[in-house]
């Protein structure tokens, strides 16, 4: 199935500027999607983005679906959904 | 507790300081309903009562203590209370947001407002308890710090749960940077904490009992349950949940959003380093300033190190490590958190006092400050060593802290020989750890916000613009972020017209801006506000009364002289920086910043070259 990754912000610089289309298999996740990210920008991260040790995200960056992120990396994805890559910066 | 104005607690206390007199008075439904509360009507009530020109470490100065129509802790972000006053620091419209439960509180007892003018023949303490306000003697409290002074008026009222305001010694010292505190809270900004000094106002202690009644109690329970369910997987409540303002830190450097070397760059590379070692060796645990938070972006935290110990505390927020961190390239985070305590403790705004250690700093290399000037303190960068003995000189005035308790335009003008090159500060407020050459919309806040450069009114632009949040502001007209590039520059101006009428709000409606990053919209709020007023109110009303608070706030600061020259950043801001990520990318600067802020003045309706609103624009406001 058909996902799109759009990251936003700061991660731009180092995803690209267009939004980023995957084939995945019907009943992948979104750790599925994770490792996908790894594999393919994890070690061009900078490390305060990328743990290549643990093979995830650093500090608070997010896959987000509808605004919400999701929490369970277990939640199954579907075709055509968008899931927005972020880094929540909040000033102050 | 029922009134006629629904949803507030319909009351006000007048303070004459002179006689230790206080008067009750109600709260005007129609100046509610145009200015709703907060720093809105904290500025009808200066414009309206302060002559132009009085000293504002005078008695003729008024201090405001406004909470807003939201600042209820069911509400989002409602443990809120705003402190408005002319600023000794900056001769202009001062205020300081602080979070905590003072503000509901005194909702509690049965106050929206307290306006206090003149000066205390003596150091006074004013408990309000309930619909009852005493004047205590305050001269034993003298001298303690922030901590030592809440314990004991909580001792001596008799009931721990009292909400305290106090000043440190570096209020009763009226130093230009001192803040005034609620625990371990800040009301950081524009010098607050002097104008408590020179009124002889040691501390505010409240407690109440009522509670305010929703005009449609079951909508409003209903509303705001709905509201709080919808931003709980907001990205941004999660990432100030789990990581805190200061978890910005490394993609700030990275980012070029963090200034460094006293502004000479806007990016160190040690962004990282400094936040593993906090999280490891200085976290405790995350939790919220009031009764209610959800989001809970507070840290507490402390320093083991027995060079640097502190007990567990609240603090190591993201601007003040920063300003104890990359402002004066201190690499030892112990020495940044226990610099940020002693602070609170001494009642200094980390803020300012960050850039005026880095302004001698700079100065110290140069040549301009000798080692004889600063009582034998190197002040070479980076020597954390040099910390809690500067801060003290500074909270007391002695020595080089004499000079540096003026804040960093003084300290300039008075050191000459171009010191002022160094003064990084918009207005004469020392500038915030966030950096316009990470993104142009914090250029045009920068230059115009009302009380100076702070860190509170001009993100919206910075969180725009790199941040890419739109605030629920494209459906009035808010150009989507993700088709705007940080560095673009045309189009600035309109945009943040804008996002200040909007974000303003929560400084209006008594609430923690932090809501509004999560999701909360001016729309969410409009629902919530007509539930608990029974107003027929919207999102575009809320947005004119935030025109209005900002053009009057504006009208403020033109009596007192303000203009369009003002308008400007420092220079350092609007070069390349000199060292880091960013030295070779020009495209980080502005380059067509008189043009952007025309664009600003068009569309706010203001005069092209006085910089002030037009008779026009004042009578669409209500403000001629």
């Amino acid at each position: 199935m058909r996902i799109i990754l759009k990251p936003i912000g700061d991660l731009r610089d180092y995803f690209g500027r267009e939004p980023l289309e995957f084939e995945l298999p019907e009943n992948a996740t979104a750790k599925d999607l994770l490792t996908i990210i790894g594999e393919g920008w994890g070690p061009k991260l900078p490390a305060y983005l990328w743990d290549v040790q643990k093979g995830a995200f650093r500090g608070a960056v997010y896959l987000v679906v509808d605004n919400k992120v999701i929490q369970d990396l277990n939640t199954p994805l579907h075709d055509g959904i968008e899931v927005v890559l972020l880094k929540a910066l909040s000033g102050g | 507790m029922e009134n006629e104005l629904k949803g507030y607690a319909g009351k006000q206390i007048r303070i004459d300081l002179d006689r230790w007199e206080a008067h009750i008075e109600d709260v005007s439904a129609e100046l509610s309903r145009k200015f709703l509360g907060g720093v809105g009507y904290g500025a009808k009530i200066l414009y309206d009562e302060l002559k132009p020109g009085i000293d504002p470490l005078g008695p003729e100065n008024l201090m405001v203590l406004a909470t807003g129509v939201l600042s209820l802790s069911e509400v989002p972000g409602g443990g809120s209370i705003e402190l408005c006053f002319k600023s000794p620091l900056t001769g202009l419209w001062g205020e300081c947001r602080v979070g905590g439960d003072f503000g509901p509180e005194l909702k509690k007892a049965g106050f929206d407002y307290v306006i206090i003018k003149g000066k205390s023949p003596q150091p006074v303490m004013i408990e309000i308890r309930g619909q009852n306000v005493v004047f205590h003697k305050a001269d034993h409290l003298l001298g303690k710090t922030v901590s030592e002074k809440s314990a004991a008026i909580r001792e001596e009222l008799g009931d721990k749960r009292f909400c305290v305001l106090c000043i440190g010694p570096a209020g009763e010292h009226l130093v230009k940077i001192a803040s005034v505190m609620a625990d371990d809270r800040a009301a950081g900004r524009c010098g607050v904490g002097a104008v408590w000094g020179s009124k002889n106002l040691v501390a505010v202690a409240v407690r109440g009992k009522e509670k305010v009644v929703a005009a449609d109690p079951e909508d409003y329970k209903k509303f705001l349950k709905q509201t709080h369910d919808e931003i709980k997987l907001n990205p941004m409540f999660l990432g100030l949940q789990e990581f805190g303002t200061i978890g910005d830190i490394p993609s700030n450097d990275d980012g070029g959003d963090w200034p460094t070397k006293n502004w000479q760059s806007n990016s160190w590379g040690k962004g990282q380093e400094l936040f593993d070692h906090f999280q490891t060796h200085n976290f405790i645990r995350g939790y919220g300033c009031y009764k209610g938070c959800t989001i809970a972006c507070a840290r507490e935290v402390h320093v083991e190190n027995e060079r640097r110990k502190t007990p567990k505390h609240g603090g190591a927020e993201y601007e003040s490590i920063s300003c104890f961190t990359a402002y004066i390239l201190n690499e030892d985070m112990d020495a940044a958190v226990h610099a940020t305590y002693l602070c609170n403790e001494l009642g200094l705004d980390t803020i300012s006092t960050g850039s005026a250690i880095a302004f001698a700093m700079e100065c110290y290399e140069k040549g301009l400050l000798t080692k004889e000037d600063c009582q034998g303190l190197d002040l070479r960068w980076g020597n954390a060593e040099i910390l809690p003995t500067i801060l003290r000189m500074i909270a007391y005035r002695e020595g080089i802290g004499n000079l540096l308790a003026e804040g960093v335009r003084n300290a300039a003008r008075k050191i000459g020989r171009g010191a002022d090159e160094f003064a990084i500060h918009g207005r004469g407020l020392e500038a915030p750890a966030h950096d316009p050459r990470s993104g142009k919309a914090l250029a045009i806040t920068y230059a115009t916000s009302n009380r100076g450069m702070c860190h509170i009114h001009p993100l919206e632009g910075m969180a725009w613009d790199r941040g890419k949040l739109d605030w629920g502001l494209q459906k009035y007209g808010l150009p989507d972020p993700n088709k705007v590039d940080r560095w673009d520059e045309a189009g600035k101006g309109s945009a943040v017209s804008l996002l200040q009428d909007g974000l303003v709000l929560p400084d209006v409606l008594g609430t923690c801006k932090f809501y509004m990053y999560a999701g909360v919209t001016v729309d969410h709020w409009a629902g919530i506000i007509a539930n608990l007023t029974g107003w027929d109110i919207d999102g575009a009303e809320l947005l004119k009364i935030g025109e209005r608070v900002i053009n009057l706030q504006r009208l403020f600061n033109g009596r007192e002289g303000l203009s369009a020259k003002d308008d400007m950043l420092p220079a350092r801001m609007l070069e390349v920086p000199a060292f880091g990520k960013y030295s070779n990318t020009p495209e980080c600067v502005f380059h067509e910043f008189n043009s952007v802020m025309q664009e600003y003045y068009q569309t706010r309706g203001w005069d092209p070259v006085t910089g002030m609103p037009t008779p026009e624009k004042r009578a669409e406001l209500g403000l001629d």
